[in-house]
């Protein structure tokens, strides 16, 4: 289990990275603010998916004291990065429209109160951005902003199951395969970006 | 709505490719600009090496150059991403 969370982890931080260069080049040319913020988000969660996989990479290495310290920044790191990257994609959207050792671990999967503080503030914030993205696409009905929709559903549905798999542990993997659905739709969204012109 | 600053230079740029090389009559109907602004964008986009401009049978038309195409390219990207979000150009 913990070699496929690994895999997502990495793999999603690598699929962020053409949305995070297409946004930035986007604000390089045009200026506008709003790309920035996507830019940043992306970048973010990019961050702090590669940086939950670094946690459960140092927590698997052993529970040595040395390394419980490590773990527990990356992994508040990775808390952090997230919540900030769904911050700055939700401030995008409002500007456009307006088990080797378990109590490692599981710090790495939010054993205290300020991660599950930060689960559900990203929780809130993915249920606005979807909310928004939805809105773009029924005013559209354009494949382009389906993708993103479908993306950040799926993100949304990912982060409920990482809530409850407080409860029931086994419910990670779910989520995290979850999560990397979700990036993937992101990166299909970077493909067709990248097919334009 | 008022068109953002680039958005009317990818209008003008994208009237330029599809006519080849544009009288600016034409770039001003297809871009739907005022003359004095047509005036200022051409003379812009001239000195920043997107447009070149020559006299043929007595009148000034513009072509694209490479960095224009190029420039055209990437604001077509950057046109579907802001789509994606719902963002206007």
């Amino acid at each position: 289990m913990l070699a496929a969370v690994l895999a997502l982890d990495y793999t999603g931080a690598l699929i962020l990275l053409p949305l995070t260069y297409y946004s930035y080049r986007a604000y390089r040319v045009s200026g506008l603010g709003i790309f920035f913020n996507l830019f940043l988000g992306f970048a973010l969660l990019s961050s702090g998916t590669f940086c939950h996989g670094l946690s459960l990479t140092l927590a698997a290495l052993g529970p040595r004291h040395a390394l419980a310290r490590l773990v527990a920044a990356s992994s508040l790191a990775s808390l952090a990065a997230e919540t900030a990257a769904y911050l700055l994609i939700a401030l995008g959207y409002t500007r456009a429209s307006r088990a080797a050792a378990p109590a490692l671990l599981l710090l790495a999967n939010w054993p205290s109160p300020l991660g599950t503080l930060f689960g559900v503030a990203d929780l809130i914030l993915l249920a606005y951005i979807v909310l928004n993205a939805l809105a773009v696409y029924s005013a559209t009905r354009d494949r382009s902003t389906l993708l993103p929709l479908l993306g950040f559903s799926t993100l949304l549905a990912s982060q409920c199951l990482r809530l409850a798999a407080l409860a029931a542990p086994r419910l990670a993997l779910a989520s995290r395969l979850l999560y990397f659905l979700g990036l993937l739709s992101l990166l299909y969204l970077a493909v067709e970006v990248s097919r334009e012109g | 709505m008022r068109r953002s600053r680039i958005r009317i230079i990818m209008d003008i740029l994208e009237v330029v490719e599809g006519e080849g090389s544009a009288r600016p009559t034409h770039i001003l109907y297809g871009a739907n600009l005022s003359y004095e602004r047509l005036t200022r964008y051409l003379k812009e986009l001239e000195e920043k090496g997107l447009l070149k401009s020559e006299r043929r049978g007595g009148a000034r038309v513009y072509r694209l150059t490479r960095e224009g195409a190029r420039l055209l390219h990437e604001l077509r990207r950057i046109e579907k991403l802001a789509r994606a979000f719902g963002i206007e150009l």
